[in-house]
């Protein structure tokens, strides 16, 4: 399947010129091997909507991807860059146009530049965290790398997408972490950003914004270029971390416990990845070491399930005789200090203080961790936590007692919400709301992310599985949780490909102003729509 | 247990101290490697399955390296496969839970091996953290005969699959993976 535009006989000189520039053995296009990009945890498997691609092409440098793009030009091939293709549950390594040939930059695998004192490197797009990890280990520098969760991914990836980790704000935000990029542009050209574009400078990874318009967001989340190079500021390895644990016992408490760690987040006391858990509810904190194992997790009760969502004074009644008969908490949230010792000690203490305005409030035995880990902790720990890639995650999902179905993939709804308790009610909701409405089971009462410094992140993760019936409900589900969230104000912060347009759609301030100025960029900087038609809902005039 | 091709416990949890090169599978012809190239080089095991040493013990005498690991399958990637494999796409055995091939199946794609052996064993008692604490039928014994059966296929080239993918939590697998005559792009450059 060729996309729009591009005939048959111009899709084999494409490949023909593609041979030629990188070598007949890095060009791909048949089926098994095409059939290692298609995306494993697609909601459309099996389906006619289910994107494919209709070639691969895999340069070996930065002049072997600008001449790609310029065969695409001439050829109307649309093209796809991938870093390692490992984004399941957003789209994987499949194009979001089918019949685009992927741009795998898997080859451009470099660690360019560690740069310990000034706690930065520089990295090209077929970097893993994995390789990355282990480029600082061999160099013996003492920096961190803060990963998402599973780490098979690429930092450049990652970035791009938006992703987040779990360490101190200024790394966990992916993007945010970033300082300088080179792009190549759709007409072939070379870009660098910040003090990349002064040619003798040394401070590419050091100061972000050079001189005018910092354009560097216009290359995530979208389809204006192809980044070739990124640099990446990085934790220095901390003295130690400590990791605290408050819990309060009335249903009404979690808005309070949710502005104290807002607030010492903002004023800097807090300085790791915070979170919010349910023990009586037994929804653990997210990366949470002393978790058990969410598969052991019991079937729900759901009397106390329905009456976390009913908020009416029986409901509250009731969960308080169970907090009494269980001896667990309603809430706990886990705050995490990196630092020297008598300075995390000191958070802990400034943090207890404030917590003990809610009545009742217990805290547990901090753990605390000086570095490097030793060999019972690294086996315990939740790694991220610590700037150590892991793909741990991958035991989850596999199928238990509470949970019949195998999780053969997944994909995420992930609006962005305010960061109020009573936001997490409100969410919770609407989204059971439309769950029992389309008779699908009503996911746990879910507790939100604190990735993102000033806003929360809820995560509804929908299985998605071989059979296109149950896809179908679960697409149909999505479908309506988009404009239902819009309605309320929260908004995707990133989606599958399946959802791209309809969440683009929800981005609607002064009549999709947002939508028609990316559009506007897009066709200036790409007149004839080569570079990823449709990703992040951004489609060239030509596919419009 | 020892063996004598295993490298140490923290080399495991951290991957410090040369992994694979250290077993002599960094570069040039191993002594753990036969001229059959279906031949199983590496064998990997989730410890969290009891039972197992005597297929470890098999693994041995047939040549391949033991590399144990648990619950996180980071670990044998950054330390054993991606190493060996950049190298070279050799088979390599294991005795994990379906969260681990999963992870080792998708990585191995992209240097052209793809799952050959795929058997479920029966549900076992198990150890350590992260997989549930169901005490049922170990499985003692049928490690040692999966795996056998495993590096036979191996050996011969045939492909079987007998389970249905990720199985219930208890439920460890044994399983190849090996070259799959795809091609996909793969470290070239000298790294």
């Amino acid at each position: 399947m060729l996309p729009p535009g591009c005939t048959q006989e111009m899709f084999g000189q494409a490949i023909d010129a593609f041979e030629q520039t990188v070598g007949p053995e890095w060009v791909f296009t048949s089926g098994r091997d095409l059939d290692l990009y298609r995306d494993a945890y697609s909601p459309f498997w099996g389906e006619p909507e289910e994107r494919f691609a209709s070639a691969a092409v895999a340069p070996a440098d930065v002049e072997q991807v600008q001449a790609v793009v310029r065969i695409a030009n001439e050829t109307s091939l649309p093209v796809y860059p991938i870093s390692t293709g490992k984004n399941l549950g957003y789209g994987g390594s499949a194009p979001s146009l089918s019949g685009s040939a992927v741009l795998d930059l898997i080859r451009m695998n470099r660690v360019l530049d560690i740069d310990e004192e000034n706690a930065s490197v520089l990295v090209e797009p077929g970097v893993s965290y994995f390789d990355l990890y282990r480029e600082l280990r061999d160099a013996g520098a003492k920096l961190w790398i803060d990963c998402p969760d599973p780490g098979w991914g690429s930092p450049i990836g990652n970035a791009l997408d938006r992703g987040g980790g779990y360490t101190r704000p200024q790394f966990r935000n992916h993007f945010d972490a970033h300082c300088g990029m080179e792009v190549v542009l759709p007409n072939g050209e070379l870009l660098r950003t910040g003090m990349g574009a002064l040619p003798a400078a040394e401070t590419w990874q050091q100061y972000k914004a050079g001189f005018g318009p910092w354009i560097d967001g216009m290359f995530s989340q979208s389809n204006f270029g192809v980044v070739t190079k990124m640099g990446f500021w990085m934790m220095p390895e901390p003295e130690a971390c400590l990791i605290g644990r408050v819990y309060a016992n009335r249903y009404e408490d979690l808005s309070a416990l949710v502005r104290i760690v807002t607030h010492l987040e903002n004023t800097g006391i807090v300085n790791g990845m915070p979170g919010f858990g349910s023990p009586l509810l037994q929804r653990r904190v997210p990366a949470d070491p002393q978790a058990s194992d969410p598969n052991d997790a019991s079937a729900p009760d759901q009397a106390l399930q329905d009456a976390f969502y009913s908020r009416d004074a029986a409901a509250r009644g009731l969960i308080a005789d169970r907090v009494r008969s269980t001896g667990r908490s309603c809430w706990s949230a886990l705050v995490k200090f990196y630092g020297p010792e008598r300075m995390v000690r000191l958070q802990w203490e400034l943090s207890k203080e404030q917590f003990s305005e809610i009545a009742g409030v217990e805290f547990g035995e901090p753990e605390f961790y000086s570095f490097p880990l030793s060999d019972a902790e690294l086996e315990r720990v939740h790694k991220p936590t610590f700037g150590i890639p892991s793909l741990s995650v991958f035991n989850f999902g596999i199928r238990t007692e509470a949970r019949p179905d195998l999780l053969e993939g997944h994909q995420a709804f992930s609006p962005v919400i305010p960061r109020t308790g009573e936001a997490i009610f409100e969410v919770n909701r609407v989204f059971r709301e439309i769950f029992q409405d389309e008779g699908l089971p009503v996911p746990p009462f879910g507790l939100p992310g604190c990735v993102w410094e000033r806003a929360l992140m809820m995560i509804f993760v929908f299985p998605t599985t071989r059979d296109p019936e149950i896809n179908q409900k679960y697409r149909r589900a999505f479908h309506r949780l988009i404009p239902a969230a819009a309605e309320r104000g929260w908004g995707e912060y990133r989606t599958p490909v399946a959802y791209y347009d309809a969440v683009m759609d929800t981005y609607s301030f002064a009549d999709h102003a947002l939508r028609r100025f990316h559009e506007t960029v897009k066709d200036a900087l790409d007149p004839n729509g080569i570079i990823s038609p449709g990703r992040y809902g951004i489609w060239p005039e030509r596919y419009r | 247990m020892t063996l004598g091709s295993e490298i140490s416990r923290r080399q495991i949890l951290l991957g410090g101290g040369g992994g694979i090169a250290a077993l002599g599978l960094g570069l040039g012809p191993a002594p753990a490697l036969s001229a059959n190239r279906t031949d199983v080089s590496l064998f990997l095991i989730d410890t969290a399955i009891p039972g197992t040493d005597e297929a470890a013990r098999l693994a041995a005498r047939k040549g391949a390296v033991v590399a144990r690991f648990t619950g996180d399958p980071g670990v044998p990637w950054l330390e054993h496969l991606e190493p060996l494999w950049r190298h070279r796409p050799l088979p390599v055995a294991g005795l994990t839970f379906g969260g681990a091939l999963f992870c080792f199946e998708r990585l191995a794609r992209g240097f052209g091996l793809s799952c050959g052996f795929r058997s479920s064993l029966p549900p076992a008692r198990l150890a350590g953290s992260g997989h549930g604490k169901e005490h049922r039928q170990p499985a003692f014994g049928m490690a040692e005969a999966a795996f056998r059966a495993a590096t036979d296929l191996a050996a011969y080239g045939q492909t079987r699959m007998t389970a249905a993918g990720i199985d219930a939590p208890d439920r460890p697998l044994t399983w190849v993976l090996r070259p799959a005559h795809v091609r996909r792009p793969r470290t070239d450059n000298g790294r």
